[in-house]
Protein backbone atom coordinates (compact mmCIF):
# COMPACT_ATOMS: atom_id res chain seq x y z
CA UNK A 1 0.00 0.00 0.00
CA UNK A 2 1.17 3.39 -0.94
CA UNK A 3 2.33 5.68 1.64
CA UNK A 4 1.24 9.30 0.82
CA UNK A 5 0.73 12.60 2.35
CA UNK A 6 -1.44 15.32 1.30
CA UNK A 7 -0.39 19.19 2.08
CA UNK A 8 -2.84 21.95 1.01
CA UNK A 9 -4.67 24.50 3.39
CA UNK A 10 -7.75 23.61 2.40
CA UNK A 11 -9.56 21.35 4.88
CA UNK A 12 -12.03 20.95 1.53
CA UNK A 13 -9.45 19.99 -0.67
CA UNK A 14 -7.46 17.53 1.87
CA UNK A 15 -10.82 15.69 2.09
CA UNK A 16 -11.80 15.89 -1.43
CA UNK A 17 -7.88 14.47 -2.46
CA UNK A 18 -7.86 11.95 0.87
CA UNK A 19 -11.21 10.23 -1.22
CA UNK A 20 -9.14 9.40 -4.02
CA UNK A 21 -6.05 8.72 -2.99
CA UNK A 22 -7.85 5.79 -0.91
CA UNK A 23 -9.85 4.65 -3.60
CA UNK A 24 -6.42 4.25 -5.41
CA UNK A 25 -5.83 1.85 -2.61
CA UNK A 26 -3.10 4.22 -0.83
CA UNK A 27 -2.69 4.95 3.03
CA UNK A 28 -3.02 8.65 3.97
CA UNK A 29 -0.19 9.01 6.71
CA UNK A 30 -0.55 12.35 7.43
CA UNK A 31 -2.33 15.58 6.23
CA UNK A 32 -0.36 19.14 6.62
CA UNK A 33 -1.68 22.58 6.35
CA UNK A 34 1.40 24.41 5.04
CA UNK A 35 4.80 23.58 3.34
CA UNK A 36 6.69 23.85 6.49
CA UNK A 37 4.22 21.29 8.11
CA UNK A 38 4.74 19.39 5.34
CA UNK A 39 8.27 19.46 5.25
CA UNK A 40 7.93 18.39 8.99
CA UNK A 41 5.62 15.22 7.97
CA UNK A 42 7.51 14.67 5.04
CA UNK A 43 10.52 13.81 7.30
CA UNK A 44 8.98 11.88 9.91
CA UNK A 45 6.51 9.65 7.71
CA UNK A 46 8.67 8.71 4.47
CA UNK A 47 5.51 8.79 1.95
CA UNK A 48 5.95 7.61 -1.34
CA UNK A 49 3.46 9.95 -2.55
CA UNK A 50 2.44 13.63 -2.08
CA UNK A 51 0.00 15.67 -3.36
CA UNK A 52 0.95 19.26 -2.89
CA UNK A 53 -1.08 22.78 -3.30
CA UNK A 54 1.10 25.31 -4.92
CA UNK A 55 -0.96 28.22 -3.22
CA UNK A 56 -0.27 28.77 0.57
CA UNK A 57 0.13 30.96 2.95
CA UNK A 58 3.83 31.04 3.66
CA UNK A 59 4.79 29.83 7.26
CA UNK A 60 7.95 30.10 8.26
CA UNK A 61 9.96 31.30 5.57
CA UNK A 62 8.73 27.66 3.56
CA UNK A 63 6.89 28.62 0.32
CA UNK A 64 5.39 24.73 -1.36
CA UNK A 65 8.27 25.27 -4.21
CA UNK A 66 11.11 25.24 -1.34
CA UNK A 67 8.99 22.71 0.21
CA UNK A 68 8.77 20.57 -3.44
CA UNK A 69 12.91 20.86 -4.01
CA UNK A 70 13.77 19.94 -0.56
CA UNK A 71 11.37 16.54 -0.47
CA UNK A 72 12.80 15.72 -3.77
CA UNK A 73 16.21 16.20 -3.60
CA UNK A 74 15.90 13.97 -0.23
CA UNK A 75 14.01 11.48 -2.23
CA UNK A 76 14.31 11.69 -6.00
CA UNK A 77 11.61 9.23 -7.07
CA UNK A 78 9.24 10.32 -4.68
CA UNK A 79 5.81 10.99 -7.13
CA UNK A 80 4.59 14.43 -6.11
CA UNK A 81 1.02 15.26 -7.58
CA UNK A 82 1.05 19.15 -7.88
CA UNK A 83 -2.60 20.58 -6.58
CA UNK A 84 -3.40 24.39 -7.80
CA UNK A 85 -5.59 26.23 -8.48
CA UNK A 86 -3.70 28.46 -10.31
CA UNK A 87 -3.89 27.84 -14.14
CA UNK A 88 -0.46 29.46 -15.68
CA UNK A 89 1.78 27.94 -17.24
CA UNK A 90 5.24 29.94 -16.07
CA UNK A 91 3.85 27.93 -12.84
CA UNK A 92 3.10 24.77 -14.01
CA UNK A 93 6.00 24.22 -16.26
CA UNK A 94 8.48 24.88 -13.10
CA UNK A 95 7.47 22.34 -11.20
CA UNK A 96 6.74 19.83 -13.91
CA UNK A 97 10.64 21.17 -15.01
CA UNK A 98 11.28 20.03 -10.99
CA UNK A 99 10.46 16.58 -11.74
CA UNK A 100 6.53 16.77 -10.42
CA UNK A 101 4.96 13.84 -11.82
CA UNK A 102 1.61 16.26 -12.66
CA UNK A 103 0.48 18.90 -12.02
CA UNK A 104 -3.74 18.91 -11.96
CA UNK A 105 -6.02 22.65 -11.32
CA UNK A 106 -8.46 22.79 -8.93
CA UNK A 107 -11.49 22.64 -9.06
CA UNK A 108 -11.30 19.04 -9.87
CA UNK A 109 -13.31 17.73 -12.52
CA UNK A 110 -14.53 13.84 -13.29
CA UNK A 111 -10.97 13.36 -15.38
CA UNK A 112 -8.83 15.11 -12.88
CA UNK A 113 -8.10 11.89 -10.73
CA UNK A 114 -7.78 9.62 -13.65
CA UNK A 115 -5.71 11.54 -15.21
CA UNK A 116 -3.44 11.60 -11.64
CA UNK A 117 -4.33 7.62 -12.14
CA UNK A 118 -2.76 6.93 -15.17
CA UNK A 119 0.38 9.28 -13.87
CA UNK A 120 1.10 7.36 -11.00
CA UNK A 121 0.57 3.85 -12.83
CA UNK A 122 3.15 4.96 -15.54
CA UNK A 123 5.73 5.80 -12.44
CA UNK A 124 5.25 2.72 -10.23
CA UNK A 125 5.19 0.17 -12.84
CA UNK A 126 8.55 2.00 -13.98
CA UNK A 127 9.60 1.26 -10.60
CA UNK A 128 8.50 -2.06 -10.16
CA UNK A 129 5.76 -1.28 -7.00
CA UNK A 130 2.91 -0.70 -8.70
CA UNK A 131 0.26 -1.75 -6.58
CA UNK A 132 -3.03 -3.57 -7.76
CA UNK A 133 -5.74 -1.13 -6.61
CA UNK A 134 -4.72 1.28 -9.37
CA UNK A 135 -5.08 -0.88 -11.62
CA UNK A 136 -8.28 -2.28 -10.56
CA UNK A 137 -10.34 0.85 -11.31
CA UNK B 1 -10.78 7.91 -24.32
CA UNK B 2 -10.43 8.61 -20.25
CA UNK B 3 -13.81 6.78 -18.76
CA UNK B 4 -15.51 8.98 -16.41
CA UNK B 5 -14.99 8.59 -12.89
CA UNK B 6 -18.70 9.78 -12.04
CA UNK B 7 -20.88 7.70 -14.42
CA UNK B 8 -24.46 8.85 -14.43
CA UNK B 9 -26.28 11.94 -12.25
CA UNK B 10 -29.05 11.24 -9.60
CA UNK B 11 -30.94 13.87 -11.34
CA UNK B 12 -31.94 17.57 -10.80
CA UNK B 13 -33.72 18.13 -7.15
CA UNK B 14 -36.24 20.15 -6.49
CA UNK B 15 -36.59 23.34 -4.78
CA UNK B 16 -33.52 25.46 -3.46
CA UNK B 17 -30.49 23.45 -3.73
CA UNK B 18 -31.21 23.56 -7.95
CA UNK B 19 -30.88 26.67 -7.83
CA UNK B 20 -28.32 27.50 -5.58
CA UNK B 21 -25.93 24.54 -6.28
CA UNK B 22 -25.04 23.27 -9.71
CA UNK B 23 -26.84 19.65 -9.66
CA UNK B 24 -24.09 18.10 -12.33
CA UNK B 25 -20.95 19.04 -9.89
CA UNK B 26 -23.33 18.05 -6.75
CA UNK B 27 -24.26 14.57 -8.54
CA UNK B 28 -20.99 13.87 -9.16
CA UNK B 29 -19.75 14.45 -5.35
CA UNK B 30 -22.50 12.41 -4.62
CA UNK B 31 -21.58 9.08 -6.64
CA UNK B 32 -18.71 9.56 -4.83
CA UNK B 33 -20.25 7.97 -1.72
CA UNK B 34 -22.62 9.61 0.88
CA UNK B 35 -19.86 9.79 3.34
CA UNK B 36 -17.62 12.75 1.23
CA UNK B 37 -20.70 14.34 0.49
CA UNK B 38 -21.77 14.32 4.20
CA UNK B 39 -18.38 15.64 5.09
CA UNK B 40 -17.54 18.62 2.83
CA UNK B 41 -21.38 19.68 3.82
CA UNK B 42 -19.79 19.54 7.38
CA UNK B 43 -16.95 21.37 6.70
CA UNK B 44 -19.06 24.48 4.23
CA UNK B 45 -21.20 24.64 7.18
CA UNK B 46 -18.39 25.45 9.74
CA UNK B 47 -15.63 26.83 7.44
CA UNK B 48 -17.87 29.18 5.44
CA UNK B 49 -18.84 31.73 8.17
CA UNK B 50 -15.44 31.75 9.56
CA UNK B 51 -13.59 32.45 6.44
CA UNK B 52 -16.48 35.42 6.42
CA UNK B 53 -15.24 36.74 9.48
CA UNK B 54 -12.09 36.65 8.09
CA UNK B 55 -12.73 38.25 5.30
CA UNK B 56 -14.89 41.42 6.80
CA UNK B 57 -11.77 41.63 9.52
CA UNK B 58 -9.19 41.68 6.84
CA UNK B 59 -10.89 44.44 4.79
CA UNK B 60 -11.46 46.83 8.35
CA UNK B 61 -7.61 45.87 9.08
CA UNK B 62 -6.34 46.74 5.59
CA UNK B 63 -5.12 43.39 5.12
CA UNK B 64 -4.98 42.41 1.67
CA UNK B 65 -3.01 39.24 1.40
CA UNK B 66 -5.34 37.86 4.22
CA UNK B 67 -8.57 38.86 2.15
CA UNK B 68 -7.22 37.57 -0.82
CA UNK B 69 -6.84 34.03 1.18
CA UNK B 70 -9.99 34.10 2.55
CA UNK B 71 -11.31 35.01 -1.01
CA UNK B 72 -9.41 32.26 -1.93
CA UNK B 73 -10.33 29.63 -0.08
CA UNK B 74 -14.35 30.90 0.02
CA UNK B 75 -14.10 30.69 -3.92
CA UNK B 76 -12.51 27.11 -3.97
CA UNK B 77 -14.72 25.24 -1.38
CA UNK B 78 -17.88 27.04 -3.31
CA UNK B 79 -16.27 24.94 -6.49
CA UNK B 80 -15.81 22.09 -5.01
CA UNK B 81 -19.84 22.05 -4.41
CA UNK B 82 -20.91 23.59 -7.15
CA UNK B 83 -21.79 27.18 -5.78
CA UNK B 84 -21.11 28.34 -9.20
CA UNK B 85 -22.70 31.65 -7.85
CA UNK B 86 -20.57 32.11 -4.75
CA UNK B 87 -17.77 31.29 -6.40
CA UNK B 88 -17.89 33.81 -9.08
CA UNK B 89 -18.39 36.52 -6.35
CA UNK B 90 -15.87 34.81 -4.38
CA UNK B 91 -13.29 35.23 -7.07
CA UNK B 92 -13.84 38.52 -7.92
CA UNK B 93 -13.46 39.33 -4.55
CA UNK B 94 -9.99 37.35 -4.85
CA UNK B 95 -8.78 39.15 -8.07
CA UNK B 96 -9.70 42.78 -5.99
CA UNK B 97 -8.01 41.98 -3.12
CA UNK B 98 -4.66 40.53 -5.10
CA UNK B 99 -4.64 44.17 -6.54
CA UNK B 100 -5.20 45.49 -3.32
CA UNK B 101 -8.53 47.27 -4.54
CA UNK B 102 -10.03 46.44 -0.67
CA UNK B 103 -12.76 49.22 -1.51
CA UNK B 104 -14.11 46.72 -3.94
CA UNK B 105 -13.99 43.69 -1.95
CA UNK B 106 -15.79 45.57 0.68
CA UNK B 107 -18.48 45.81 -1.99
CA UNK B 108 -18.69 42.46 -2.59
CA UNK B 109 -19.10 41.31 1.07
CA UNK B 110 -22.68 41.70 1.61
CA UNK B 111 -23.36 39.90 -1.85
CA UNK B 112 -20.84 37.25 -0.99
CA UNK B 113 -22.70 36.84 2.52
CA UNK B 114 -25.78 36.32 1.16
CA UNK B 115 -24.77 33.63 -1.31
CA UNK B 116 -22.90 32.02 1.48
CA UNK B 117 -26.13 31.69 3.47
CA UNK B 118 -28.22 30.45 0.54
CA UNK B 119 -25.48 27.77 -0.06
CA UNK B 120 -25.43 26.83 3.52
CA UNK B 121 -29.32 26.64 3.36
CA UNK B 122 -29.56 24.51 0.75
CA UNK B 123 -26.94 22.15 1.99
CA UNK B 124 -28.43 21.87 5.12
CA UNK B 125 -31.72 20.84 2.28
CA UNK B 126 -29.68 17.89 1.05
CA UNK B 127 -28.40 16.87 4.04
CA UNK B 128 -31.73 16.39 5.67
CA UNK B 129 -31.75 14.56 2.14
CA UNK B 130 -29.31 12.30 2.93
CA UNK B 131 -30.73 11.63 6.38
CA UNK B 132 -34.45 10.57 4.81
CA UNK B 133 -33.79 7.08 3.96
CA UNK B 134 -32.02 6.61 7.56
CA UNK B 135 -35.09 8.08 9.21
CA UNK B 136 -37.68 5.68 7.29
CA UNK B 137 -35.56 2.42 8.20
Amino acid sequence: MLKALIIDDSPFARRVIRHHLIKFGCKVVGEADSAAQGMRLFNELRPELVTMDVMMPEVGGVDSLTCFQAMRQNMPDLAVIVVSSVPFNKIRETFLKEGALAYVVKPFNQFSFESVRQKLMRHFSASGRLPAELVNQ
Amino acid sequence: MIPPLYPGTSGLHEGRTAQTLDSETLAQVRNEGEELLRDLIELFLREAPERLELLAAAIAKGDGRIAERAAHTLKNSAAILGAVSMQTVAATAEIAARDGKLSEVAALLDDLRLKSEAVIAALIEERSRLDKPRAAE
